[in-house]
């Protein structure tokens, strides 16, 4: 009965998200979120998704992959998309989990074992990313339907990302657990260890060990995540992507140009002593510059134009539930355009591992007061996971 | 197998090992007679989680002739099932014998290098056989 209730209400959510809004009406217009820094700034930039993004893991792999796709008609790699971070390519002897995770450390002159200093503000910056795109695609709003040779280059980097203290202390310790609990495990299977002589027997051995999954590292590691999981108390992250167009075989030009920049701060809200916050107030700083060299106007000519969007937004997150507030003021380049904002309030709450109801009201962009009233379901698929950046 | 000369005089043989992997890492080497199986002493193993061992003294040759020392090191890996995938693919490790009469003799690679179904765990083993 409660199952049959819970169906009817989703239902009934769904049925009033399609009746207060135009579908669309508010996907049409740029939200915050969509002014945050993309992954892919080179495919953000041209409004592509590309179904097969390539991420190669060294150098030769990319090399190989622009090599596979390259169409000998065309002259130009057919519809090539990549994204990857050089760090990931570099072999370097200095690469430890306390890197990794962005810890500063000294040797200890004593036991020789990592102390840890603190953390690295600067440690995203390794994991700078970058993106590219050959694509064939008609971006040039003329009469003549004629495909460009577009190459779209794009980089993400996080500048600087700062936890609370506890952040580097809790990391120092649960990895120092970690490593004194894989030290009995690694001692209890050399003690057992068969004779080598016989190959395949040995082999077998230690693949039995690397299949067990012990309860006592694989808790830490579970903590080790969830400290990972820690959002910063500041990070500023920026994105910047450049797209050049082959209006002809010769000449190539400028299309488009765009930079993004967030600012974000999670203040922990200590409602519970469990170790790991889930609770903050949040703040979130947005900026984005698009240059178009090529956009249409109302009686579509070809005219160079850019936008200036500037966005805020406050929320307060409550592990499941999270109430905000947003806002957008837009700016164009272009005279006789008037800039124009969006101020709404927003609403989000986590019903099922996969299932949110969202809600936002205020007003949005228009010449007229134009207002949004929203409620509506989501679901998602997937896991949410820990992602290495 | 890989084998080291250590000679029948040599006061301290070391043993260093350099793991390069982003997940949390723990290594340990223990000593038995050549061929034999189980038991084993322990002679070393690191100190933190970056998994390395450095300059960690094993004994005098005469302690060392007849054994086979086994390097065991055991990683944890993180992200999603590709890039542990990924991360796997990059572990490498490279171990140096000194101080016998080979002097310095670096091994670049585990004679094992293992992983899990889901690549959440990873196991490097090297043995070195040491002879006089």
């Amino acid at each position: 009965m409660k199952r049959l209730t819970i169906f009817f209400f989703c239902c009934w959510l769904y049925q009033l998200s399609f009746s207060q809004t135009t579908p669309g009406s508010i996907n049409s217009e740029v939200k915050v979120k969509e002014l945050a820094v993309p992954k892919a700034p080179a495919f953000k930039l041209l409004d592509i998704s590309p179904t097969q993004i390539e991420t190669p893991n060294n150098p030769k792999q990319f090399a190989l992959g622009i090599a596979q796709s390259f169409n000998d008609s065309l002259g130009w790699p057919r519809n090539y998309s990549t994204e990857f971070a050089p760090y990931w390519w570099l072999k370097s002897s200095n690469r430890s989990v306390y890197d990794f995770l962005g810890l500063r450390t000294q040797t200890d002159a004593t036991t020789g074992a990592k102390k840890i200093m603190g953390e690295n503000a600067f440690a995203g910056l390794k994991f700078t990313s970058v993106s590219l795109a050959f694509i064939n695609q008609d971006l040039v709003p003329d009469s003549i339907k004629q495909s460009q040779k577009i190459l779209s280059v794009g980089i993400n980097s996080t500048i600087i990302k700062i936890h609370s203290k506890n952040y580097s202390k809790a990391l120092a310790s649960k990895l120092q657990e970690w490593h004194d609990a894989a030290q009995s495990e690694l001692e209890f299977a050399l003690v057992g260890q068969p004779s080598d002589t016989n190959v395949v027997a040995y082999k077998a051995y230690w693949q039995r060990f690397t299949d067990l999954k012990p309860t006592t590292t694989g808790e830490i590691f579970e903590d080790i995540n969830d400290i990972m999981n820690e959002k910063p108390l500041f990070s500023l992250s920026v994105a910047a992507a450049y797209a050049n167009y082959g209006i002809n075989d010769s000449v190539w030009k400028s299309g488009r140009y765009g930079a993004w920049a967030t600012v974000s701060s999670y203040l922990p809200l200590k409602l519970d002593n469990d170790g790991i916050n889930k609770n903050y107030f949040a703040l979130f700083g947005y900026l984005r510059l698009i240059q178009d060299n090529y956009a249409p106007d109302i009686k579509n000519k070809t005219i160079k134009s850019s936008c200036f969007d500037i966005g805020a937004k406050l929320e307060l997150q409550f592990d499941k539930l999270c109430i905000g507030y947003e806002t957008i003021h837009r700016s164009y380049s272009k005279k006789g355009i008037d800039a124009d904002n969006r101020s709404v309030g927003v609403l989000s709450y986590q019903v099922g591992s996969n299932l949110y109801i969202n809600g936002a009201f205020g007003k949005d962009f228009g010449i007229t007061n134009k207002l949004i009233s929203f409620l509506g379901i989501n679901w998602g698929f997937g896991d949410e996971k820990i992602k290495l950046e | 197998m890989s084998s080291y000369k250590t000679g029948t005089t040599s006061p301290d043989i070391s043993l260093d090992v350099d793991v390069d992997t982003i997940g949390p890492t723990a290594t340990r080497a223990s000593k038995r007679p050549t061929g034999s199986s189980g038991g084993g002493t322990a002679v070393a193993h690191s100190v933190d989680a970056t998994g390395d061992i450095t300059n960690a003294h094993l004994g005098g040759a005469a302690s060392l002739i007849g054994n086979t020392i086994t390097i065991a090191t055991s990683i944890n890996l993180f992200g999603d099932k590709e890039e542990r995938k990924a991360e796997f693919e990059r572990i490498s490790a490279t171990y140096r014998l000194s101080g016998g009469d080979e002097g310095n003799k670096v091994f670049p690679e585990p004679d094992l290098k293992l992983h899990n179904p889901d690549f959440s765990k990873a196991t490097l083993i090297k043995n070195i056989s040491l002879i006089p």
